[in-house]
């Protein structure tokens, strides 16, 4: 494992890796999703209480999924931008949040429109719903800091401490619904006790789960090699005017 | 085509919204990806992206 972050830590070497891998993530993650949903709409039964409106889940709860993940890879990314120095580490984070963001916004909203016919309205102020509004204006938070400092340097250091502040946010989001009394539903997947849905309707959860851990790693890598190649031409227009003095 | 029920609605409208967001999403990172390698390609030749 530190063999291939050491060989990632070339940037160049990062982008000839990347425009090889892109490809067959972009086919993996498309493939993974077309399964997910042939299993989301032909195979999962309609829920004996939510009825059909239980498909609204198959991209619900992976989005949720990815927003948090967005968050812990942004704070793996932090440490390594604060303690290791990684030469990728900012890119990484600076490439994630606004893909946290995304998930985030679908995550809420359709949480909105299953809330709306199933519990009867569209918000409430309850710990889980409110803990990942306050997750989404934390993704904005941190894309405007990135965009508020002209050092790139001085802002990945800024918004890692940001990071890792706000990673207190990631627990409270996962246990809010057995600490707290919530509408929100306990988890009924991830749980130490093993998953309480049906295997029908768990398999192409979980396989959407994936298709929603592929895309983000189809877009990470596509959104870090895009950074690199924006860096290298600010740099070299910033060379260019220096010469021209 | 199976029948949806009576919160059809909410359902398409749910899969409207996740298409629209993260499909943006990915059609505008891969046009800055696209634009960034043309300029890289005019700046240094295409074998140094």
């Amino acid at each position: 494992m530190s063999d291939v972050l050491y060989t990632l830590a070339n940037p160049q070497r990062f982008s000839r890796w990347a425009d090889r891998l892109l490809p067959w993530l972009a086919g993996a993650t498309l493939l993974a999703l077309l399964i997910g949903q042939y299993g989301a709409w032909f195979v999962a039964p309609p829920d004996y209480q939510q009825g059909e409106t239980i498909r609204i889940k198959y991209v619900h709860v992976p989005t949720a999924w990815m927003a948090l993940f967005a968050w812990v890879m942004m704070s793996i990314s932090a440490l390594g931008t604060l303690i290791f120095r990684h030469p990728l580490a900012d890119v990484a984070q600076k490439a994630a949040a606004p893909i946290g963001a995304a998930f985030c916004a679908v995550c809420l909203i359709t949480g909105s429109l299953w809330g709306k016919p199933m519990w009867g309205t569209w918000w409430v102020w309850d710990a889980r719903l409110t803990s990942m509004l306050v997750l989404l204006l934390m993704y904005f938070g941190v894309m405007a800091l990135w965009r508020a400092i002209d050092d790139q340097g001085l802002a990945a250091r800024a918004v890692s401490i940001v990071t890792l502040v706000g990673a207190i946010n990631i627990p409270i989001i996962k246990f809010s619904v057995e600490w707290w009394n919530t509408l929100h539903q306990p988890a009924s997947v991830l749980r130490l006790d093993g998953p309480t849905i049906h295997s029908s309707m768990l398999w192409p959860l979980l396989v959407m789960g994936v298709g929603a851990g592929l895309l983000f790693a189809t877009l990470m890598v596509l959104r870090m090699r895009t950074e690199l190649m924006e860096r290298r031409l600010r740099r070299l227009a910033l060379n260019a005017v220096q010469d021209n003095r | 085509m199976m029948e949806l029920g009576r919160h059809g609605g909410f359902i398409l409208a749910s899969y409207t919204v996740t298409l629209v967001i993260l499909g943006g999403f990915v059609w505008h990172s891969v046009r800055r990806y696209m634009q960034a390698k043309r300029r890289f390609g005019e700046r240094l030749g295409p074998d140094n992206g």
